[in-house]
């Protein structure tokens, strides 16, 4: 038996991942930015990539299952690197279909965020997989990219939400996954930046629609650093967070 | 067909899949309204806004459960039984439905549960519940039909972000304002708030459960239609319960595209659809916290009337019995700024930050008092002319935000007014008091210069 698997072997292994029909999809849903549709502006210009995203990763996840079950197991040597190869295959072909579609229309944070995410995301879905099932692999990568939104709409700026922040910002390591998987913990300073050039809440939570006028522009207490308040008139009520940030004089 | 419907609901995926749900639930703005202000008419949108999270999720489970039969290649095997396959397939989709419901009508009860203990005025709204409920339905319909219709391994997840996909178009839509958005349950356009001060019929959730219940109807439909569903009875009645489904959504569009959207105060007009009054103030009798200048607000906000006084009672504090300024300060809805009306100030309440659930940040408490101070003095937010601009930050500053960039309406001030506006800060209250009784309505009537300031 050699070591490199045969091309029909190659051949028939992506058929039973159905290969074919997982980049028909991966097409389809790389295709949706270029729809005619509103192009929205403030969280919801972040989240529409990031859902593109998250179903190319799905497709990636899902295609791992196999037809077969247990048999395939013992049928060669050759099934890791299949398995592999598939997985790494399906990815680039996500990745060259994502960039093309953000090269004929860059989704907002450009397209180095997209695939960006695509990789992440890709990461959780394979570890979902690999632990859980292939079939119900797509609901943890739905699911956190739903926080996201969450989390863009209440300008949360932890790392463990870093397919929304922006390429311009320190950039993480390694993808969520991989930090827990190490047991490395990012440090205080840099799971809560405070940089005010990046602040924008404001600018983003003004435009989301999903939540009503009243509430928008609400940044964060413990994110947002209040005025100074002078000594002895500190009649209003503050809260504790805000508190811990004023300086008393 | 019970005893199938119990096996269904003993061996679906949503129970799974719930814990999910709960967690996505709790981010929701579901779960940070607990947290604030219990007012039913927020209460109730948030029950909306909760379906960014479970929407997707429910038509994933069902899309999963709905390809099942071929995902197990038991299509040629289940063929041959005796009942067609969409009287087969139902009992699946309604425990699926079932299990979504369910939970629902938990968060329902949680929600309005708690709502009903500490809630100081209203009643349980219902339309949002009806929305909610068919919403789901609709979602867990077409999940279950693209499922039966389209089966491979890639439906499920395809579904679930798809569906994701379509909440954000919809929400795109309202975000622009496109009347087509009336339609979807998510993204709100109009104020929570707004039902507390003015009319407003059930237009936008008549039209919501109308379109929700179209779709819901439409796939059901669509899964009587294939050769195998079963007799012509069957495919008949699927006909039409797929026309009747289209015709409802494609009337709810229809109607949603008559509407217009207000872009200052997100109010909602469907033409058709409009009820008698709508638009019109509310009557209510504000509750007052006693003071020299009182500070009142809707009943609705009694839990936060205390705060709301203690932010602006520097101000108020300031200027009570000087000749000339309003006895009373209301906050409530207002679309442009501030307006005196039978010597009542009325000033835009900071709904955003009763809805937080925290105290007043300094932040909001400064924005509050900025506004009160321009109002009580000049019954509005015009500080053109530059004694006016230094008297109101001088105001502001013996508040105790000497740090108060800009006033409402105005740039920040260049150096002069800063002075001047120190230099009446600095001012004994009683001397402060007594010079803006003498000079009030001269300052008023742009009378003064700022070498006029003591």
């Amino acid at each position: 038996m050699t070591l490199i698997p045969s091309l029909r072997l190659v051949r028939l292994h992506l058929a039973s991942r159905r290969a074919v029909p997982a980049l028909s999809a991966i097409c389809c849903v790389g295709c949706v930015p270029l729809l005619p549709i509103p192009r929205p502006s403030g969280p919801l210009g972040v989240v529409l990539p990031l859902a593109v995203a998250a179903g190319a990763a799905a497709v990636v996840g899902t295609s791992t299952a196999s037809p077969i079950g247990e048999a395939e197991r013992v049928t060669g040597r050759h099934l890791p690197a299949l398995r592999t190869g598939t997985a790494v295959l399906l990815l680039a072909a996500a990745t060259a279909i994502l960039a093309a579609a953000a090269a004929h229309r860059a989704p907002a944070g450009g397209s180095l965020t997209l695939l960006r995410a695509l990789a992440g995301l890709a990461g959780i879905t394979l570890l979902t997989a690999a632990f859980l099932s292939p079939h119900r692999c797509w609901a943890p990568p739905l699911a956190y990219t739903i926080l996201c939104g969450r989390a863009l709409e209440r300008s949360w700026t932890s790392l463990w939400f870093w397919p929304i922040r922006a390429p311009t910002t320190r950039p993480p390591r390694a993808s969520p996954p991989c930090f827990s998987y190490a047991g490395w913990r990012p440090p205080r300073s840099a799971l809560h930046l405070s940089d005010p050039t990046r602040n924008t809440a404001r600018e983003r939570c003004s435009s989301m629609p999903t939540t009503p006028a009243s509430m928008r522009c609400r940044p964060d207490p413990r994110f947002t650093v209040t005025a100074r308040l002078p000594a002895g008139k500190a009649t209003e009520t503050v809260s504790k967070a805000t508190q811990r940030s004023i300086p008393q004089k | 067909m019970i005893r199938l419907l119990r096996l269904e609901l003993r061996r679906n995926i949503m129970p799974l899949l719930l814990p999910v749900v709960a967690v996505l639930l709790w981010i929701s703005p579901y779960g940070r309204s607990l947290a604030g202000i219990a007012v039913w008419t927020r209460r109730g949108a948030v029950l909306q806004d909760a379906l960014q999270g479970f929407g997707p999720v429910a038509a994933g489970a069902a899309a999963w459960t709905g390809s099942r039969e071929h995902r197990a290649r038991m299509r040629d095997l289940m063929a041959s039984t005796a009942r067609g396959s969409w009287a087969r397939t139902l009992p699946a989709w309604a425990a699926t439905a079932l299990w979504g419901l369910g939970f629902l009508a938990v968060a329902v009860g949680v929600l309005y549960g708690l709502t009903a203990a500490s809630a100081s005025l209203g009643h349980p709204l219902w339309w949002p519940v009806a929305v909610a409920a068919a919403a789901l339905l609709a979602f867990f319909s077409g999940g279950y039909a693209i499922g039966a219709l389209l089966p491979g391994r890639f439906v499920a997840p395809l579904t679930a972000i798809g569906a994701f996909m379509l909440l954000v178009v919809a929400a795109t839509l309202a975000q622009a304002r496109h009347p087509a958005a009336l339609a979807g349950p998510v993204g709100a356009v109009s104020d929570p708030y707004r039902p507390l001060f003015f009319r407003t019929g059930h237009a936008v959730p008549e039209v919501q459960v109308i379109f929700a219940a179209g779709l819901a109807v439409l796939a059901l439909g669509a899964l009587a239609l294939p050769t195998g569903a079963g007799g012509s009875a069957v495919r008949s009645a699927g006909a039409v319960l797929a026309a009747t489904g289209a015709g409802m959504a494609a009337t709810a569009l229809w109607l949603a595209g008559t509407g217009h959207i207000a872009r200052d105060s997100g109010a909602v007009d469907i033409p058709l659809l409009r009820s008698p009054g709508e638009g019109r103030p509310v009557a209510y009798t504000p509750v007052c916290e006693g003071g020299a200048i009182q500070v009142c607000v809707h009943p609705a906000f009694t839990t936060v009337l205390d705060e709301s006084a203690a932010a602006l009672r520097p101000v108020t504090g300031q200027l009570a019995g000087v000749p000339g300024v309003p006895g009373r300060v209301e906050e409530r809805m207002l679309p442009g700024g501030p307006r005196v009306t039978g010597g009542a100030l009325y000033v835009p309440a900071p709904f955003g930050a009763f809805d937080s659930g925290h105290p007043l940040t300094s932040a909001v408490a400064r924005k509050m008092r900025a506004d009160a101070a321009c109002g009580l003095l000049y019954g509005s937010w015009n500080v053109t002319g530059q004694a006016r601009w230094a008297v109101a930050l001088g105001v502001v500053a013996a508040a105790g935000d000497p740090d108060t960039p800009v006033l409402p309406g105005a740039a920040r001030p260049d150096a002069s007014v800063t002075a001047a506006a120190r230099r009446f800060a600095a001012l004994a209250p009683a001397a402060r008091r007594q010079w803006l009784a003498a000079h009030l309505t001269a300052l008023r009537a742009g009378r003064l210069a700022l070498t006029d300031l003591p």
